[in-house]
């Protein structure tokens, strides 16, 4: 259902709403971002319910009390115990260690195409921007393009022809979200380039690529960083759904979407065994897209969870 | 002129989309003869006929043309694992998920306008909160335990519904609309929670704009400003977001279409991938294709033809 | 606003649902198939790609398997040999007609044995039946089948599931014709085939077994496993087998009846033993040896639904089942025999699966758990049910897959399974010496050294097949309580005719 293609207009419009902030650098932009987001109820939430996503996911392996993949034939979709706070699946597993090891690899797969995305992704934009001409003309073609496709139908046919390692979907998946953040950075690019800083520090005679890292990139970086963040919510979803296809996470490894769809036949005998992997993975995306929503306050977007879409 | 522009881009876009397609589909490793063919697919020389025999031993610049060249005849090629040409191992599946998708879109985009309209028109009421929470928690779960929960509900439990679609492909459409019921509401509401919030905060922005300050003062009635001002320059906007929506949803069919066993284009998808069976793959991109191009373009006139200030800023 | 159109979308949906779908027909019987050939499914009997269980449905056999495997009359009313069994004489049914109306003769029993053996046609039936040198027909209702060399228990192999009666004149004799037309002399007839979605088959009421219980059977292809329980929890079909595990789901609902029936199907974790590593004995030996079957079971199937094996394809209750063979778990003599292969250091190994059956995935995933504590890493390739048995099962590439056999006698398993150049070969078992066993029982006048032979056959294929075969699982079957007669015997056995609906 989620596809990466978004919405242009909004950012645009956006962009020159919030008025343009001289930030100096990506990093002082970075920290000013998140401690506005810190600001809002919404912000708190979103970032620490990610946060503990990724705390958990990196430390799983040294907290679970028993072996993800240990099959016990005495313990099959056992009910809730002291022993199995979350009961035992289908093959005897303790779900609270498959819950909290669930997320490793999609969180690991999604973030880096989310991360490869991102700095591809506003690197095109931006060079389209600030070059213009048949260069952006034609990545704007090409971005177009990509976003025509039917990406899951492709995201089938790599994951088809190179079986087994998830990762091997990162290419394709970086591919195909960054084309909104092309967009994104591309207008946020051009609704600054025109603006008196950067006229300023290109007739002071700065090269290109410094204008571009310290006064373009700074004030682009917000707006990009809330894409990313919905860009990434939306993969999260994908990915589980590649997963119940049977096309994603190889088993046994616990992985939440295929935990789901291995259980959800049973969810009427053991409904732990579908319950807590779904909360897991619904509470990751709710706090990705209340980060975005922050986030989106907070530079002036005002309407973020249309972004998730579609 | 725009309109012109516009219509070129996207032809171009359309052709820059089927070289992708056809490139990026034809470099993967293996082939319907390495898939298909039983013990002897180690025989070279078995092999070597099977490709013969399919014509995909031959250079891909050479198939490349071939495919282009056919294409513009509207000729998608021929199956390779089906003996028969691709539009019509595609047609009747195809007519089943359009009427999955067409009735997916009547039934949610009236309901995400309204819904839109009732949660912006009372921001911060306990409906708006209410609607805002279940679509927001429709929003982060996957559809399959949608569709499922679905099922166990309405299928198993109420009985109201059959809860996997056992009627032939090319049933009537009439046999076929009990079948789609419980995949068109598990659609619909995915569809809803993603547009129902693009239209309630376009709808909250309008109405709080200078543009609507400016009409409460000229004293127009409430209802004159929402349907009269307010909702004309909320819904190109969101027209755009609701027309991706639904090209989307026609790839989202590939997950709703397994848990239900409908007999829809996303169920042959799957099938034609895992037999590498590349014709009938690319005849299932290019369809996709088209029809994405074509509701984008449709929701681009809409857009233009209601609020002829958005045609301005179209190509941002 | 929003209330009174998202109802009157409601009532639109409920008055569609109430108007167009079909009533649920009491005269109809409801069942699935699982579409596991891809919508290739024939209802040539003897096709590699019949089509189950519409053949069992549409043909008649000359004999049906009994209580233990042995032949009770149905075609055929009696048989005899000659002392040395290599002829055998069989006496047919009179009065028995084709659903096209022709008379059963003993020229179509003829011509459907002698398709049988025709090359072109790449039967899998063949690997067993080969040994059939010549059939005539004596006269209208006589049969007689002469054997290149002599087998006591030839009438069991002729129990086959595959094994039945077409239409000679339907084929107009031509024993090259690969037949679709659906003529037979069984309980139902053709009405529609569509292997994809619903083939419908209606009561043949002049049957010699006497009018059957339904007016109509509707095969409806489900693919998924899921869906299939789904289907059948919903209402949607009648009668369906359901993974042991899924059980619970049905047993607390008076709707429906769980039935548990002995029998001898088996899901082998197949290696070919003609692809590395699988070509050396040792890693075969290792696989195998390093697996707890017990734990296996009951992780899988539960102890209650099935009996361990020894990776013997004979099932205990087989009268020529071999119970001494024995297959402790040996962890570190597995470890051992792979370093002595050369794989010190253990190996990695993708085993393909898929919902085909629902077991076969939860075994694939038990035994690489198991695996990994010998250091072999296993990594379970599911890949989609649908068209499993054409796309993946059997490829060369794919050396190591789940496979699933139904419950077959001694002697017909050992023969369809391991002889070299057998159609479904699936261990690419090629071994004369062993075939040179299989025909020396065959001939042989003394059960008791039948078994003993069998019994050697089966000691060889557990200590060096390429089967890897934990246990043997019941037919674990549930319908709806609105169904009756459905008698307490394995699908290949169970008589369609007799199951009534309410």
């Amino acid at each position: 259902m989620l596809e990466p293609a978004s919405i242009t207009d909004g950012a645009v419009g956006s962009a020159d709403q919030k008025g343009l902030n001289v930030n100096s650098s990506p990093k002082r932009s970075f920290q000013k971002l998140l401690r506005i987001i810190l600001s809002t109820p919404s912000g708190v939430v979103g970032f620490g319910v990610v946060a503990a996503h990724v705390v958990v996911a990196l430390i799983a392996p040294a907290i679970v009390l028993h072996d993800p993949l240990a099959q016990d034939p005495n313990q099959i979709m056992a009910a809730p115990s002291w022993t199995h706070p979350f009961g035992t699946d289908l093959l005897g597993r303790d779900v609270l260690s498959r819950t909290l090891e669930g997320g490793r690899v999609a969180i690991a797969v999604t973030a880096l195409s989310a991360l490869l995305a991102l700095i591809g992704g506003a690197a095109i934009g931006i060079t389209a921007a600030m070059r213009g001409g048949w260069f952006d003309s034609l990545t704007m073609r090409l971005v177009e393009s990509i976003g025509a496709l039917p990406y899951l139908l492709f995201l089938l046919v790599l994951a088809n022809a190179f079986p087994g390692s998830a990762f091997a979907l990162v290419p394709a998946l970086a591919i195909f979200y960054s084309t909104s953040i092309v967009r994104v950075s591309r207008a946020a690019a051009l609704s600054v380039a025109s603006a008196d800083f950067v006229t300023a520090a290109r007739v002071r005679g700065e090269k290109a690529i410094t204008v571009l890292l310290r006064e373009v990139l700074p004030n682009v970086l917000d707006v990009v960083l809330v894409d990313g963040a919905l860009r990434w919510a939306s993969m999260l979803l994908g990915f589980s759904s590649l997963s119940f296809l049977g096309f994603g996470v190889a088993p046994p490894t616990p992985d939440w979407g295929l935990m789901i769809s291995d259980a959800r036949n049973v969810m009427a005998i053991a409904p732990w065994a579908v319950f807590w992997p779904c909360v897991a993975l619904s509470t990751l995306i709710l706090g990705a897209i209340f980060l975005a929503d922050a986030a989106s306050k907070a530079v002036g977007l005002q309407r973020a969870p249309e972004g998730l879409n579609p | 002129m725009t309109m012109l522009h516009a219509l070129f881009s996207r032809v171009l876009s359309l052709f820059l989309v089927l070289c992708v397609c056809f490139f990026a589909l034809e470099t993967l490793p293996g082939d319907a003869c390495t898939a298909f063919l039983d013990q002897d697919a180690r025989d070279p020389e078995l092999l070597q006929i099977c490709r013969a025999n399919l014509g995909i031993d031959q250079p891909i610049l050479v198939r490349f043309g071939e495919w282009a060249e056919a294409l513009m005849r509207g000729d998608l090629g021929t199956s390779l694992t089906r003996d028969r040409p691709v539009s019509e191992v595609i047609a009747p599946e195809l007519r089943n998920t359009f009427l999955l998708a067409l009735v997916s879109a009547i039934a949610s985009v009236p309901l995400s306008i309204i819904l839109g309209i009732i949660a912006a028109t009372r921001p911060g009421s306990r409906l708006d909160m209410t609607l805002s929470a279940v679509f927001l928690i429709a929003m982060t779960l996957p559809e399959f335990i949608i569709a499922t929960c679905m099922i166990f509900l309405f299928a198993i439990s109420l009985q109201w519904f059959p809860a996997v679609t056992i009627v032939p492909t090319g049933a009537p459409v009439l046999d076929m609309l009990p079948n789609i019921v419980l995949p068109v509401v598990t659609l619909s509401l995915v569809m809803v929670a993603h547009t129902m919030q693009v239209v309630r905060s376009r709808v909250i922005g309008i109405l709080e704009s200078d543009f609507i300050e400016a009409c409460w003062l000229r004293g127009f009635s409430y209802w004159r400003i929402l349907f009269g001002h307010a909702l004309p320059s909320a819904l190109p906007p969101a027209l755009n977001v609701i027309a991706l929506s639904l090209a989307s949803l026609l790839g989202g069919v590939v997950v709703i279409e397994r848990v239900f066993n409908y007999p829809g284009l996303g169920t042959l998808t799957l099938q034609a991938i895992h037999d590498r069976d590349m014709p009938l793959v690319q005849g299932v991109v290019v369809v996709f294709t088209l029809t994405y191009t074509g509701l984008s373009l449709l929701a681009d006139t809409i857009s233009t033809l209601l609020d002829p200030r958005a045609g301005a800023n179209n190509h941002a | 606003m929003y209330r009174s159109r998202s109802a009157g979308v409601m009532v639109l949906a409920l008055g569609a649902f109430a108007l167009f779908s079909s009533p649920a027909l009491s005269e109809t019987l409801r069942i699935s198939h699982n579409l596991g050939l891809g919508g290739r499914e024939s209802l040539d009997p003897v096709s590699p790609n019949r089509f189950l269980p519409a053949i069992a449905m549409i043909y008649d056999r000359l004999v049906n398997p009994g209580k233990n495997g042995l032949p009770e009359p149905s075609l055929a009313l009696s048989w005899n040999s000659s002392a040395d069994f290599t002829e055998w004489t069989l006496k047919l049914r009179e009065g028995v007609r084709f659903h096209n109306g022709e008379p059963f003769s003993a020229e179509d029993a003829a011509f459907s044995l002698k398709r049988i053996l025709n090359p072109k046609l790449a039967s899998p039936v063949r690997s067993f039946l080969g040994i059939i040198d010549s059939v005539d027909a004596v006269d209208a209702t006589t049969l007689r089948v002469q054997l290149k060399q002599a087998h006591a228990d030839f009438l069991m192999l002729l129990t086959d599931y595959r094994v039945r009666m077409v239409s000679s004149k339907a084929a107009h004799g031509d024993l090259d014709a690969v037949l679709d037309s659906g003529i037979g002399t069984g309980p139902f007839k053709l009405s529609k085939l569509d292997a994809r979605n619903t083939t419908v088959l209606a009561a043949n009421p002049e049957h010699w077994e006497g009018k059957p219980g339904v007016e109509e059977v509707d095969i409806i292809a489900i693919a998924d496993q899921d869906a299939r329980n789904q289907a059948l929890l919903a209402g949607q079909i009648d009668l369906a087998s359901v993974a042991p595990n899924e059980v619970g789901l049905f047993k607390t609902n008076k709707q429906f009846v769980v039935q548990q029936v002995p029998a001898g199907k088996f899901n082998p974790i197949v290696m070919r033993t003609d692809v590395a590593p699988f070509n050396d004995i040792r890693v075969r030996k290792a696989l195998k040896m390093l697996a707890d079957r017990e734990s296996l079971r009951k992780l899988v199937i539960g102890d209650a639904n099935g009996s361990l094996a020894c990776d013997e394809p004979v099932w205990p209750g087989d009268p020529y089942f071999n119970s001494s063979i024995t297959c402790p778990t040996d962890v570190e003599g597995a470890k051992r025999l792979l370093s002595e292969a050369g794989y010190p250091n253990g190996l990695s190994l993708d085993l393909y699966t898929a919902s085909v059956e629902p077991i076969m995935i939860p075994l694939a995933e038990a035994y690489q758990a198991q695996a990994a504590k010998a250091g072999v890493k296993v990594n379970v390739k599911v890949v989609p049910a649908d068209g499993y048995w054409t796309n993946v099962w059997m490829k060369p590439n794919r050396p190591f897959v789940v496979g699933n056999w139904g419950q077959r006698a001694a002697d017909q398993v050992l023969n369809e399974v391991f002889r070299a150049g057998a159609k479904w070969n699936e261990t690419a078992w090629n071994r004369p010496d062993f075939e040179a066993l299989l025909d020396q029982a065959r001939s042989s006048a003394s059960f008791e050294e039948r078994k003993s032979i069998y019994g050697k056959a089966q000691a060889v294929l557990a200590e060096e097949g390429g089967q890897f075969i934990p246990f043997f699982r019941n037919e674990t079957r549930v319908y709806s309580s609105s169904v009756d007669n459905v008698s307490h015997v394995p699908d290949n056995m169970l008589p369609w005719h007799k199951i009534t609906k309410k």
